[in-house]
């Protein structure tokens, strides 16, 4: 807010605990669990997409509407959703929907098949230069980029940056209060598939360099 | 409705206060000689005056104290802690009662409050103090009737007054001011007043907040006039700096002034004061202070009236956590956090002063024998430490959370 600063704000808004912040976390099992609240949404993929639709935007509009009705009904402090189907379309909807967006967090979700490694760098970078790189790799490579999670040394923030990309996607970058471990190094765990650690590295190396 | 709700709150103890959990809207946390963090809270009403508990661990809270009201028809209501002083506010039913003022306490030994002054507010037209504000070791800001202040209307009996402490064996009042046109006397004609019975409440003093920071400013919520901001560098002669009065169309009882000094925003809060909601809505406002002569109110923080009105008792707000001045409190500038009566305890992320969201709820189920059937959290105080103190106004007792958000 240009006229009322707060130290307590950063560059995304206020700093929080958790990258959570006050959004109701959401957990997305493979497995039955009796849980206070359990949607199943393995029946969503089955219906059929109208000709200009795709699968996952036929989910996305049947996900808020039951996570909707059920916040409506009872206050909710967590969510878990069941589902034998791909978790990315549901990951996609929370990802992209700025009502859900405000209110649920994904907290766990089951292990995406693919490539595993983690980029880490101890210096800051520039906010616009972690930017350019998340953008280059999710124009480019986006259907390959399964999942990528992690906390960023951003110049200028006091605190951790967590971020989150998903496919052709990224969530909203969340300022935390304190550094997990006290180590103030970026650190970033990709899920991947035919994307080599060497050519993420390179990618993030290079719009370091430029930026 | 659900038993209770917990929302990015979560509860960690509970105490009934030996049986006696019918609490005002006086918290306050000293740090003891001996380690100990004890949490000093006023009574809302007789026979209990205060109560002190030990939260030095917040899961296993233990009463270390509870004392007696010497009338039945006397409340102590608010106090506030300063090292090993404490100051409480003593007000009776009816105008002309006794005792009605103020009283020091030396609370160096918690179990042992020892009386340092007890201040004589007493008179033909007065009931005494309702509230008051503590939090420099020299003055006490209060709202209180007085011998020599006689009203036209016996609703507006409370005026802003200091008093100087610096001794506290022997207290002085150092000034007072009242709304023009009040008091028997002023040349101003009297105020217009809201509609008779349930919603003219009285153009009296409520909450006089002082901060360090404007020592020379008071934050003076004033009842059905509004709020204003007082000039107290000379504190014989308190000035008005700007009033802010949203009644009518809204239904006063102004609160609670909350002065976000780095930010330039006041925090403004109407007290619910009818049950069913009938003098909603009762609201916590937020208000652009860049000059602090014209507040301008920019936004409320919203409240699930549909849910909670017609629940029982009251709906609405009433207290806040005030970023009291002491190291023993929590400081926010972006969290606001307040007691809603049924509506319960209720966080608000204010980062964006024209959009408040609401972040946190805690509603727990109605206590043994409520009285109307639900609870009706009162007030609120989160110490240094980010433990959240709350409690009933009725028969709940003390409540005590941790913030998850």
């Amino acid at each position: 807010m240009k006229h009322f600063p707060s130290s307590d704000v950063g560059m995304f808004g206020r700093r929080q605990w958790h990258a959570r912040g006050h959004r109701i976390p959401v957990t997305i099992t493979r497995t039955c669990i009796d849980k206070a609240a359990v949607l199943i949404v393995d029946d969503f993929a089955d219906d059929e997409a109208p000709a200009n639709q795709c699968s996952c935007c036929t989910i996305r509009t049947k996900l808020q509407q039951v996570i909707r009705e059920c916040v409506r009904e009872r206050p909710v402090s967590q969510l878990t959703i069941q589902t034998g189907a791909d978790v990315v379309p549901i990951l996609r909807t929370f990802v992209t929907e700025r009502g859900l967006g405000d209110d649920f967090y994904i907290e766990s979700a089951p292990p995406m098949m693919g490539k595993r490694f983690t980029v880490t760098e101890s210096a800051p970078l520039s906010w616009d230069a972690f930017s350019r790189f998340a953008t280059t790799l999710t124009v480019l490579r986006g259907a390959d980029l399964l999942h990528a999670q992690g906390v960023m040394n951003i110049e200028g923030c006091r605190g951790p940056v967590a971020v989150q990309l998903m496919g052709h996607l990224a969530a909203r970058p969340v300022e935390l209060q304190a550094w997990p471990d006290g180590e103030r190094a970026s650190r970033l765990e990709f899920v991947t598939r035919n994307i080599e650690e060497r050519t993420v590295r390179d990618l993030f190396d290079a719009t370091r360099t430029l930026a | 409705m659900p038993d209770s709700i917990e929302w990015n709150f979560k509860l960690i103890a509970h105490h009934e206060l030996e049986g006696f959990g019918g609490m005002g809207e006086g918290m306050s946390v000293q740090l003891a000689k001996d380690g100990r963090r004890i949490i000093w809270l006023a009574h809302e009403s007789a026979p209990k005056n205060f109560t002190a508990v030990d939260v030095s661990d917040p899961r296993k809270p233990k009463v270390v104290v509870q004392t007696e009201l010497p009338q039945s028809y006397m409340r102590s209501n608010s106090l506030e802690v300063v090292g090993d002083i404490m100051a409480v506010a003593y007000q009776c039913q009816q105008p002309g009662q006794k005792p009605a003022g103020f009283e020091l306490f030396d609370i160096s030994t918690p179990e042992k409050p020892k009386s340092i002054a007890f201040v004589d507010r007493s008179g033909e037209r007065s009931r005494g103090v309702h509230q008051l504000w503590f939090c420099d070791g020299e003055y006490v800001h209060l709202a209180s009737g007085a011998p020599d202040f006689v009203t036209h209307n016996q609703l507006d009996d409370q005026c802003y007054q200091i008093f100087d402490v610096r001794n506290p064996s022997a207290p002085k009042e150092a000034g007072r001011w009242w709304m023009p046109g009040t008091r028997v006397g002023d040349k101003e004609p009297p105020p217009p007043r809201h509609k008779a019975p349930t919603l003219d409440m009285g153009m009296r003093a409520h909450n006089t907040n002082v901060y360090p920071q404007r020592p020379d400013r008071c934050y003076l919520g004033y009842i059905d006039a509004g709020m204003y901001v007082l000039d107290i560098t000379d504190k014989a002669h308190p000035k008005p700096l700007c009033r802010w009065d949203n009644s009518p169309p809204y239904h006063g009882f102004t609160h609670t002034v909350l002065p976000l000094f780095d930010r330039n925003l006041f925090v403004v809060t109407d007290e619910s004061v009818v049950d069913d909601a009938d003098d909603w809505p009762k609201l916590v406002w937020i208000l652009d202070a860049r000059d602090e002569t014209n507040p301008v109110p920019i936004a409320t923080c919203p409240l699930p009236y549909d849910a909670f009105a017609h629940a029982g008792g009251r709906f609405g707000a009433h207290n806040i956590h005030e970023n009291v001045p002491l190291p023993t409190a929590w400081h926010s500038d972006t969290i606001i956090i307040g007691t809603f009566f049924n509506g319960g305890l209720r966080a608000y992320d204010i980062s964006n002063p024209y959009q408040p969201k609401e972040v946190g709820t805690f509603v727990p189920k109605a206590p043994a024998l409520a009285p109307r059937g639900t609870i009706q959290l009162n007030d609120v105080f989160v110490d240094e430490r980010q433990i959240v103190y709350t409690v009933d106004r009725h028969v709940g007792g003390l409540y005590i959370l941790e913030m998850d958000f």
